[in-house]
């Protein structure tokens, strides 16, 4: 049973994975904290849940509407609490973006009511046993839709001008400017990208939880914050590893201790972790791998 | 010290909703209807009934079942001519899930709205809250829904609830259904953030220590966990002939849903409390929630007279597809305060509302059966409701309820 | 029609004056230093030409185009390049990565790939590191991959801003023959350069600053022998001596 509890912590942590990832590509961008991903993902994950169950749409399709919606909450996100804040006062991005959040979770229950809202089984068969391992179909689902997105993530930032130019502006926005980089569209296209990443942690987290609810987005956000900063701000190998050891930790202390002692024992070890190394586990400027 | 203190802020804050309230209703002061049965005191203006609601915090959705069905009675009541010729009229306030609230909202209804009784919180901990406060000032005050136990001791003689106490009820009929199902081996999974939740968590001990089941996995989570897969991976490691529920209905569904992923096929148990909030377990878990049997009190089927009539118009009057437990029992509650003033012709003036009062309180711990909307009332020694011991399966998405032994 | 031509510059940070009304002409091919001592207002003068910050008022005009208040990556665009002091690599990306955020802007006109291969040529150590990380190279290095990285833009203009800072007085040589070069390829350059010596060395005029406005202007040889020019920035003595 320890193997299989291992397996459902490190898939949970492939959910908070992906919704680090969409952090850091923010923080790596602009330095910057957009507090509205987690309702991002939450809007989305809804979004795709009513396709799924209302419409009956294949989850492929619900899946790319959830990643469209990240998109555009995402870009609207931008627009409205980073792209006109003066570089000058740090904070006000975060209240703005905060302020986005409410208004998303306001929006979402008065337009669409606040029950939670069901995640129908996409593989509802296919079951994986090896040995005494046992993997279900959605879990399958995850983790290679997780991975897929890892993976052309990592392509995209490494092998292609646009993704490139998100790097440099990453390092250095004033100097990619003086290369000829449209600064803004490229921040706006990480805000993009990072919109369809929160939108696939979204879905990915309601096929996984079987539900969504419209009150989980700040929750989530902080779920990412304690993911980013264990990981190192910024740094995405470092939110990826940090994502799969809470994931594990979180899954071992409700299945060998207490589900009341989970919290707590993630925050009494992201704390030590942080008195330790208050630059988390890994450090930005672990470079170019480092990055994806 | 020029600063407010924060607990004047707060009661002065918690009291403007009161103000509000206390504005409209004052406003719609009406002529009592036409003199019908009993004797005709249509000058002495409406009896003012207070209804304690919550738009806020976990059982907003009960509080709003609560009043609608407390609103619906008042409406046929009305309708039909008043009690003694005088119009029932609702004082509400919303405590918005706020002790504080409570606690100048129910003197106020009792001094200034001069309400003859108090239908209380329709949750647990806002009943214990309001139930304390009226039986000091010695006002009666009737919850729909308060179903913890001990939750009138602070409050008795003057408070009741229609609800029998998860514990009354759902101990012998699980018991029961332990029996006719056969089972051998249990696992109980346990919200441990809540005092209900653990509360049941317990009871489910009693029910299987009482039918012989062996308790095999006892797991735990938090109110609005996001995952149960590692729990559920715990219990199937047992594999249990049955899973008992000790949950919120939302959490209790997507623990079924997992259940049922993870390919178990355990018999899924819940308390009476599970049907109670039955649309959001049925909804959550949609066919995962199939064959899952919880015990029960109210029937929403009720085959017998007058409940049959009064739910069939219950139904059509409000486009309900099914009358909740928190409508029907609001509703008799209404009806019960005015069937004592129509046979005594209680004023409940200035002068005689200490009396009627009291009197109010003989009748209720008196009627054996008052025959209503959830079937025959009756209260305990301690004021909790007397329910019949009913189980409910989920068929084809909706609970069907039984009788015990048929 | 020059290449640059600025009329009556002002611009600075917050209330603070960085230039104040500056008039300033390159012709096609030409290679003029902007010369003066720290903090005359050479680098705002460039950061206000370039876009990285928006000019209080006067005009800049880009081959006979007004590009006043473009911002930087349009004006990379428009033709001009700016390697701003201090190198500015992007250090988590590789040398070649680096070199080809250069082309950017024409990513998909000409033939980026070529001109790669051409500035790996010209900068023969930086073909060796074309696959390291940028954060990584010395500074001679690095100075050679700004400037490498600047005419993968194939700019028309080149602004340079204190390209021999910092560097050993070996490397200062090869980066100012680095500059003739360029010139002599018929690149029109505008060089600042707080080393009035050197700079009107390679230059075919020059523009001397301080605080904030134009004191002086003229070729190189009449700059150089220009005694107050002798006096106060070669030391009193005069280059030939």
């Amino acid at each position: 049973m320890l193997i299989q509890q291992l397996v459902n912590g490190l898939l949970l942590g492939t959910t908070f994975a992906l919704i680090a990832l969409s952090f850091n590509l923010v923080v790596g961008a602009l330095d910057r904290l957009n507090f509205a991903l987690g309702e991002t993902a939450m809007v989305s994950a809804i979004c795709g849940a009513l396709l799924l169950s209302r419409l009956d749409l294949p989850f492929v399709l619900a899946f790319l509407a959830a990643l469209a919606v990240g998109a555009l909450v995402a870009g609207v996100t931008f627009v409205l609490s980073f792209r006109f804040v003066s570089a000058d006062y740090h904070t006000a991005p975060i209240l703005s973006s905060l302020g986005v959040g409410l208004v998303l979770t306001s929006l979402v229950t008065r337009v669409l009511g606040s029950d939670q809202r069901r995640v129908p089984t996409v593989l509802d068969d296919v079951r994986i046993e090896i040995g005494p391992l046992r993997i279900v179909g959605d879990q399958l689902i995850i983790l290679v839709v997780a991975a897929l997105m890892t993976v052309l993530l990592y392509v995209f930032l490494n092998r292609t001008p646009w993704g490139t130019a998100i790097r440099g502006v990453s390092d250095d926005p004033d100097m990619s400017g003086l290369l000829g980089i449209p600064v803004q569209r490229v921040i706006l296209l990480t805000f993009v990208i990072s919109g369809m990443l929160a939108g696939a942690s979204g879905l990915l987290t309601g096929l996984s939880f079987h539900t969504v609810s419209p009150f989980t987005g700040f929750e989530t956000t902080l779920t990412a914050l304690m993911v980013i900063v264990l990981g190192g701000l910024g740094n995405i190998t470092g939110g990826v590893i940090a994502a799969m050891m809470i994931g594990v930790i979180e899954t071992l202390t409700v299945a060998y201790l207490s589900a009341t002692y989970r919290d707590l024992i993630v925050f009494v070890l992201v704390g030590i972790t942080l008195l330790a190394r208050p630059q988390g586990l890994f450090t930005r400027d672990t470079g170019v791998v480092g990055r994806v | 010290m020029r600063k407010a203190s924060p607990g004047r802020k707060a009661a002065v804050l918690a009291a403007l909703p009161l103000m509000i309230v206390a504005a409209c209703g004052g406003s719609d002061d009406g002529g009592g209807g036409g003199g019908s049965e009993g004797g005709d005191q249509s000058d002495a203006g409406p009896y003012r009934l207070g209804l304690v609601h919550s738009s806020e915090g976990p059982f907003a959705t009960n509080s709003d079942t609560m009043r609608a069905g407390a609103r619906y009675a008042v409406e046929l009541i009305n309708a039909d001519g008043g009690v003694n010729g005088r119009d029932v009229e609702l004082v509400e306030v919303d405590a918005r899930n706020d002790p504080q609230t409570l606690v100048t909202a129910i003197p106020e209804l009792v001094s200034e709205e001069e309400v003859f009784a108090i239908v209380a919180p329709v949750d647990s901990a806002g009943c214990e809250i309001a139930c304390a406060i009226a039986a000091d000032l010695q006002v009666p005050i009737v919850s729909a829904g308060a179903g913890r136990p001990g939750v009138l001791e602070p409050s008795r003689p003057w408070s009741f609830t229609m609800t029998a106490p998860d514990a009354a009820n759902s101990i012998p009929v699980l018991e029961a259904v332990m029996e006719q199902e056969g089972a051998q081996t249990a696992a109980i999974i346990v919200d441990e953030a809540n005092a209900t939740t653990k509360a049941q968590g317990d009871l489910y001990a009693e029910v299987f220590d009482g039918s012989g089941v062996e308790v095999v996995s006892t797991t735990t989570y938090t109110s609005g966990d996001p995952s149960f897969t590692s729990q559920v991976t715990s219990m199937a490691a047992e594999n249990p002939d049955v899973i008992a529920l000790a949950a919120g209905p939302a959490d209790a569904a997507r623990i079924a849903v997992e259940v049922r992923t993870q390919g178990l096929e355990s018999l899924l148990i819940g308390t009476g409390s599970l049907q109670a909030g039955g649309t959001d377990y049925i909804n959550g878990a949609g066919e995962a929630a199939e064959g899952t049997i919880t015990a029960a009190q109210f029937n929403p089927d009720n085959p017998d007279d007058p409940a049959a009539t009064l739910l069939a118009q219950a139904e059509e009057d409000n486009g309900l597809d099914v009358v909740a437990l928190n409508f029907s029992y609001a509703f008799d509650i209404v009806n019960m305060i005015a069937e004592y003033l129509t046979e005594t012709e209680a004023t409940a003036s200035p002068e005689t509302i200490e009396e009627d009062r009291q009197g109010l309180l003989d009748y209720l711990e008196g009627v054996d059966p008052y025959e209503g909307m959830s079937g025959d009332v009756r209260f305990a020694e301690d004021g909790t409701g007397d329910r019949p011991e009913l189980y409910a399966v989920v068929e084809n998405g909706q609970f069907v309820i039984s009788e015990v032994g048929s | 029609m020059p290449a640059l031509e600025v009329s009556d510059l002002r611009a600075g940070y917050g209330r603070i004056t960085g230039i104040d009304g500056i008039n300033l002409t390159v012709a096609q091919g030409e290679l003029v230093a902007l010369l003066g001592a720290n903090g005359a207002g050479k680098s705002t003068f460039l950061r206000a030409v370039s876009g990285m910050i928006r000019p209080w008022s006067g005009q800049v005009l880009l081959n006979g185009k007004d590009v006043t208040d473009r911002r930087s990556d349009q004006l990379v665009r428009a033709g001009m390049a700016h390697v701003p002091e201090g190198r500015r690599i992007l250090p988590s990306l590789t040398v070649e990565e680096n070199l080809r955020l250069g082309a950017f802007a024409r990513r998909r006109s000409g033939d980026p790939d070529a001109d790669l291969d051409g500035v790996l040529t010209r900068f023969g150590a930086l073909r060796e590191r074309s696959n390291q990380k940028a954060g990584t190279l010395s500074g001679g290095e690095q100075q050679m991959l700004a400037i490498g990285r600047a005419l993968m833009a194939r700019p028309k203009i080149l602004l340079l801003d204190e390209p021999s800072l910092g560097l050993s007085p070996l490397l200062v040589g090869e980066v100012f023959a680095l500059i003739r070069d360029l010139a002599s390829e018929g690149l029109t350059i505008l060089l600042v350069e707080q080393n009035v010596k050197q700079g009107l060395g390679c230059a075919d005029r020059g523009y001397l600053l301080s605080t904030g406005s134009v004191v002086m202007t003229g070729s190189a040889q009449e700059l150089l022998a220009d005694p107050a020019v002798i006096d106060s920035y070669l030391g009193g003595r005069s280059p030939e001596a």
